[in-house]
């Protein structure tokens, strides 16, 4: 699949910038490809946001090529122009009841057309890690007489939230810390280090989702077992950090007071978030999924 | 980017919970640029930046014009980080 293929790294947004969280899921993911022995002109990045430099900056973590940086709306014009066989497309960000966060919302018919009605693609794959994922399953993907492109979605969840958890990587020496999609950083990894899964002797997508998966669930659970005793306490200080904000002080005084109690808030919906979302993942157009090869 | 290490006491003022969402990359802290007058760091909660002296008291929260500000980012050693994901074993 390497000879003729496309990669997409995409992340777009309905607001003036992504989550820097993000930005570094696919700044992870082209170090990963770049290691795979993918060539840079094969990798294409669109990411929305106005502060250009910034996400290329952020970008450049995990690579020393310079890429040409476009945007979700780009992605959607480029395609009909693609002449690849083949693409494989990363896709973070949030999600919800729109598709993919973007302004407009990127829909599951929005994406399936713009893969479905590309001139010479042949084989898409798309890794879909945004919340509620399972919304773009059960669609019309299959190759036809009107379309040869035989899509593959694989979703890192169904209709529920998708999970990220706080990782340090080393990014060309430098441990950089984010909250990571946890199943996009497994899949870029496989494809860095492929598994065979099942034990067939090949490389396939379907390794691919196998691998994300179970490394995603085992991820969950370990995290777990490590935020559990934080999330008895974490509430309780959550609630005397409320009520300190409201205390009178200066403005000063008033909003150290208000940032410990974002802190809180924030370190108690981590721990919420890890003990309560559960992430299934699934793979659409699972039988040439198990044929295509790395 | 660079990236350097602190220890908790260097930032008196800073409550162990926001050290905490600095450590577990959840919030960013990094050197305050120059255009941020007696700032000595910034911190990045979400797309808030709040400036902070040399304590890690906060001094105001900020606007900054210039597009690429995050060039050097500090974290605390002597508290707990998160380990490498892509690194671990399967049960």
């Amino acid at each position: 699949m390497n000879n003729n293929t496309k990669w997409v790294l995409f992340l777009s947004t309905s607001h003036s910038a992504p989550e820097d969280r993000h930005i570094y899921d696919l700044s992870f993911g082209v170090m990963c490809l770049e290691n795979a022995g993918v060539d840079p002109s094969d990798i294409f990045i669109y990411i929305d946001g106005q502060k250009r430099a910034d996400i290329e900056s952020k970008v450049s973590m995990g690579t020393n090529n310079t890429y040409n940086i476009r945007t979700s709306a780009d992605f959607f014009s480029d395609i009909q122009t693609y002449s690849h066989d083949n693409l494989v497309m990363f896709v973070t960000g949030h999600g919800g009841l729109e598709g993919i966060d973007a302004s407009p919302g990127i829909t599951p018919h929005k994406l399936v057309d713009a893969l479905k009605s590309s001139p010479d693609l042949q084989n898409s794959i798309v890794y879909l890690g945004q919340c509620f994922a399972g919304t773009f399953n059960y669609m019309p993907v299959g190759s036809t007489k009107e379309s040869s492109n035989s899509v593959i979605l694989v979703g890192a969840t169904g209709l529920h939230p998708s999970l990220s958890l706080s990782t340090s990587e080393n990014l060309q020496g430098n441990n950089l810390r984010w909250s990571a999609n946890v199943f996009l950083l497994h899949a870029f990894k496989w494809f860095s280090t492929p598994k065979d899964m099942d034990g067939d002797g090949k490389h396939t997508i379907m390794d691919s989702y196998k691998y994300a998966g179970v490394l995603s669930n085992s991820s969950q659970v370990s995290t777990k077992a490590q935020t559990f005793v934080d999330l008895i306490g974490s509430y309780q200080e959550l609630i005397q950090a409320a009520n300190a904000a409201r205390s009178t002080g200066t403005p000063l005084q008033r909003m150290q007071w208000d940032l410990e109690a974002k802190a809180k808030r924030q370190n108690y919906s981590e721990a919420c978030s890890i003990h309560n979302v559960h992430q299934e993942c699934w793979i659409l157009n699972s039988i040439p999924a198990q044929s295509i090869e790395l | 980017m660079r990236f350097n290490h602190l220890h908790t006491d260097d930032l008196p003022n800073i409550d162990m919970s926001i050290k905490k969402c600095i450590n577990s990359g959840q919030w960013f802290l990094f050197k305050a640029p120059s255009e941020a007058g007696d700032a000595v760091y910034m911190l990045k909660v979400d797309n808030t930046l709040y400036s902070l002296d040399q304590f890690g008291s906060p001094l105001s929260e900020v606007t900054i014009a210039s597009d690429s500000i995050m060039d050097e980012l500090f974290y605390f050693d002597d508290i707990d980080s998160p380990k490498s994901l892509s690194n671990q074993l399967t049960a």
